[in-house]
């Protein structure tokens, strides 16, 4: 018992020895912190390749009819869906631009459910009707004030409404027209509403409760009603857009020679760079029999058109049509600028693909069922074909991502170890300090394992009063560490967590329960084996007779 | 005369090693500690009394010979046997009182306690434990000074302290290394007064090691050391009543 309460009283009675616990607790947060946001960027990573790739392609040998090979598939158990895929790459040609591209023919309807374009499809509408609205809100603050103001701001939203974020970037019609509204705002009660209104749309969660705002804007402004209807309409209209791209990749049935070819965000913007409306895509097939050629490949040239839905029934306030680019958006820049997806009907229609001729088939694994597990079951319904899930075609990338994640883990872990030597100088000196007290307890009857318990214990107290407290402190900052990156931002004006850059709404954040007792058992050995054997072991050898002569 | 002996220490000698050689500072020492008295060990310094002390209250282990007691040889004993026995059978105070800076006066009474018993234990026993620490402190005129720490008291008050402690497990035997080494001489009369009372009181053991030839007239023995041996032990003035 008096293991414990000279321990206690120790710590009581030397605040010093609290600092110890310093070390420990920004060790443990640290890691804590690091790791949770490294989590949670990595799993965001993995969903969106999960997404992209699909649970499991299968590419069988032989005859690749998809009237055959699909209802093959679908009928494996464990399978949920299963879509036909095409793929091939190519050059796509924009006035001076060459751009090479991985190409997908696919199933509008199936695709989307064994993979994520809907979704990121969605994302890219959703994102880039935001953006509309934030711009034609603006030609609304420019009509409601007087006219050099107005004329300005009108001047600065109409290009912004034409043009992508790269072109107005370079413009710097963003910062101009930052400046202009901020004047604006300052005209009247009116002005002053719509930019509050557009800055509300911009942070609205979801497109129906921007278009809510709007209209709720319409009624309590009716001299700008009509123009505020008109934008809640088109952003309710692409809402219903983004809602339908889930399910159903939004290729127009026909659009005459041209094949319409839904491009990534990042391509879009770089297509609109060049300035081209339209481009052209250049494949390569094998000659046919009866063609005149003795190369072994045939270059074939199809003239392309991003995919756009055009509301021409409802025309805008200037009187033009208000088109829509549509565009996806995965977040994984190489997609985003790299890949297209077109129908694989229209394509074999346009020659471009031989009709019901597939390359791959894309499967995903029912709820709850790992994507690998599948791996056996569809081997087995196509013999000798190539079975291969997610991860295994981005294998070393996983794996590079999961070891630089062990990697940091390991070197955040030193200031925990640096902590330990920190404790295992403090109680060294401790037992010097206390050499006579501890002859006097062996005198009093205590063994060499009582003093030893001593300072072993004084090394666990400040072990797990560290780790407990790092805990505390590392979850606090990892539950919320979007608030603090929103208060740094705010009080700095730095943006340490560009969203753009990430395509991320928020910081990701995982707390897992495995990594905090891998954190908090390795932090409790250190202190314990590190910062307080060697202490324990030098008081426990003490000889009392010594000790007591000790001054 | 051996089996009136509560504790016997048996032809010990003690060795120190000095570089390569060895220093001999008991030279083969006999002694009994028989129940019940005061028995006082002087001799100049340095001729091995404080070893002597420390080799019967097995605090340091004698390079031959044996220490009995009640029979057993507790230089052979295991560690946790002769932890067993400095806590529960022998009590020490010391020239420089030795008590534990970061405790109170009543905390460092009950260290022995504390000490012989685990947690479980320790909860049962507590509120004994605190009452006696308490009558202790007040057998030796401290009763108001309980809270104090070390540092708050004097010289007397802490080695009045000190005694309460090692009487804390009712010791068979009680060992004083110089107890009025430090103190003046008013204050030194009046630890040894109270040592006296214990002993007239409670017929308390004592082995006494001390320089002061008056004090130890007192004593009902006194072995006289010279150079490592005990020359001859005489009869004090105090007889068992």
């Amino acid at each position: 018992m008096h293991v414990l309460a000279v321990a206690l009283r120790y710590l009581r009675a030397r605040r010093l020895t609290w600092l110890s616990v310093a070390g420990v607790t920004v060790g443990v947060a640290a890691l804590i912190v690091i790791l949770s946001i490294m989590e949670g960027f990595q799993r965001d990573l993995r969903e969106r390749i999960r997404g992209a790739l699909a649970d499991v392609v299968v590419r069988p040998r032989g005859d690749r009819r998809v009237s055959v090979e699909l209802p093959r598939a679908e009928a494996v158990a464990g399978v949920a869906a299963a879509s036909p895929r095409l793929s091939t790459v190519g050059l796509l040609v924009a006035q001076d631009a060459y751009l090479p591209v991985s190409l997908d023919a696919v199933d509008p309807e199936r695709e989307p459910r064994v993979g994520k374009f809907g979704e990121f499809t969605a994302r890219g509408v959703t994102g880039a009707a935001r953006e509309w609205a934030r711009w034609r809100l603006a030609l609304a603050v420019g009509g409601s004030v007087e006219k050099s103001l107005g004329r300005e701001i009108e001047d600065l939203a109409s290009g912004g409404v034409l043009s992508g974020p790269e072109r107005r970037e370079r413009l710097g019609a963003e910062a101009r027209l930052q400046a202009a509204l901020e004047r604006a705002a300052a005209c009247g009660p009116t002005p002053a509403t719509l930019v509050r209104l557009r800055e509300a749309v911009a942070a609205a969660s979801d497109l129906r409760e921007a278009a809510g705002a709007v209209r709720a804007a319409a009624v309590a402004l009716p001299e700008v009603a009509q123009d505020l209807e008109w934008i809640a309409g088109g952003v309710e209209a692409r809402a219903a857009l983004a809602e339908e791209c889930r399910t159903r990749l939004p290729f127009p049935t026909s659009s005459g020679d041209v094949l319409p070819v839904l491009l990534g965000t990042e391509m879009t913007e770089i297509l609109e760079f060049h300035g081209a409306d339209f481009a052209k895509l250049l494949t390569a097939r094998r000659p046919r029999r009866d063609e005149p050629t003795k190369d072994p490949v045939v270059a074939v040239t199809t003239p392309i058109v991003p995919v756009r839905r055009v509301w021409a029934e409802r025309r805008n306030p200037e009187g033009r049509r208000d088109r829509v680019e549509i565009s996806f958006q995965s977040g994984m820049y190489e997609l985003d600028s790299g890949h297209a997806l077109f129908s694989l009907e229209e394509a074999a229609r346009r020659g471009l693909a031989a009709p019901d001729r597939f390359s791959e088939i894309a499967v995903r694994a029912e709820e709850g069922l790992e994507p690998d597990d599948l791996k056996g079951p569809l081997a087995a319904a196509f013999p000798g074909a190539e079975v291969q899930s997610w991860t295994d075609r981005r294998r070393s990338f996983l794996r590079a991502v999961q070891l630089e994640k062990a990697f940091l883990a390991v070197v955040l872990f030193m200031i925990v170890v640096a902590a330990g030597f920190n404790m295992l100088g403090t109680f060294l000196m401790m037992v010097a300090q206390k050499t006579r007290d501890i002859g006097v307890l062996r005198a009093l009857g205590a063994g060499r394992l009582g003093v030893a318990g001593i300072f072993a214990g004084l090394s666990l107290v400040i072990g797990l009063a560290g780790g407990l407290l790092g805990t505390a402190l590392g979850l606090l900052v990892a539950w919320n560490v979007n608030g603090i990156e929103g208060l740094v931002r705010t009080t700095t004006g730095l943006t340490p967590f560009p969203r753009e850059l990430y395509y991320m709404d928020r910081i990701p954040s995982v707390v897992e329960p495995g990594t905090l007792a891998g954190i908090l058992v390795p932090t409790l050995l250190v202190s314990v084996l590190l910062g307080g054997l060697l202490p324990a072991l030098r008081a426990s050898r003490l000889d009392p007779v010594e000790a007591l002569r000790y001054e | 005369m051996s089996n009136s002996a509560v504790l016997a220490a048996e032809v010990v000698t003690k060795d120190y090693r000095v570089g390569a050689g060895t220093l001999p500072v008991l030279r083969g020492v006999s002694l009994d500690v028989r129940p019940g008295e005061v028995l006082a060990v002087v001799g100049r310094s340095g001729v091995g009394k404080s070893t002597l002390l420390h080799i019967l209250g097995i605090l340091d282990a004698p390079t031959s010979g044996r220490v009995l007691y009640k029979g057993e040889d507790l230089a052979a004993a295991s560690p946790s046997r002769r932890a067993e026995v400095r806590n529960r059978e022998f009590g020490f105070v010391f020239q420089f009182y030795h008590l534990l800076p970061e405790f109170t006066a009543l905390e460092n009474v009950l260290m022995p306690a504390l000490v012989g018993a685990g947690p479980l234990a320790w909860l049962s026993r507590r509120r004994a434990a605190r009452d006696r620490a308490g009558d202790l402190l007040r057998q030796v005129g401290l009763e108001g000074r309980a809270r104090h720490r070390p540092s708050q008291l004097s010289g007397g008050e802490q080695q009045r302290v000190a005694i309460a402690r090692a009487l804390m497990n009712e010791p068979a035997i009680l060992f004083c290394d110089e107890p009025t080494g430090n103190l003046d001489s008013a204050t030194a009369k009046e630890i040894m007064a109270l040592l006296f009372e214990l002993n007239a009181g409670r017929r308390q053991t004592c082995v006494l090691v001390t320089h002061d030839e008056t004090v130890a007239r007192e004593c009902h023995r006194v072995a006289r050391m010279v150079d490592g041996r005990v020359a001859e032990v005489v009869a004090g003035r105090l007889r068992t009543g």
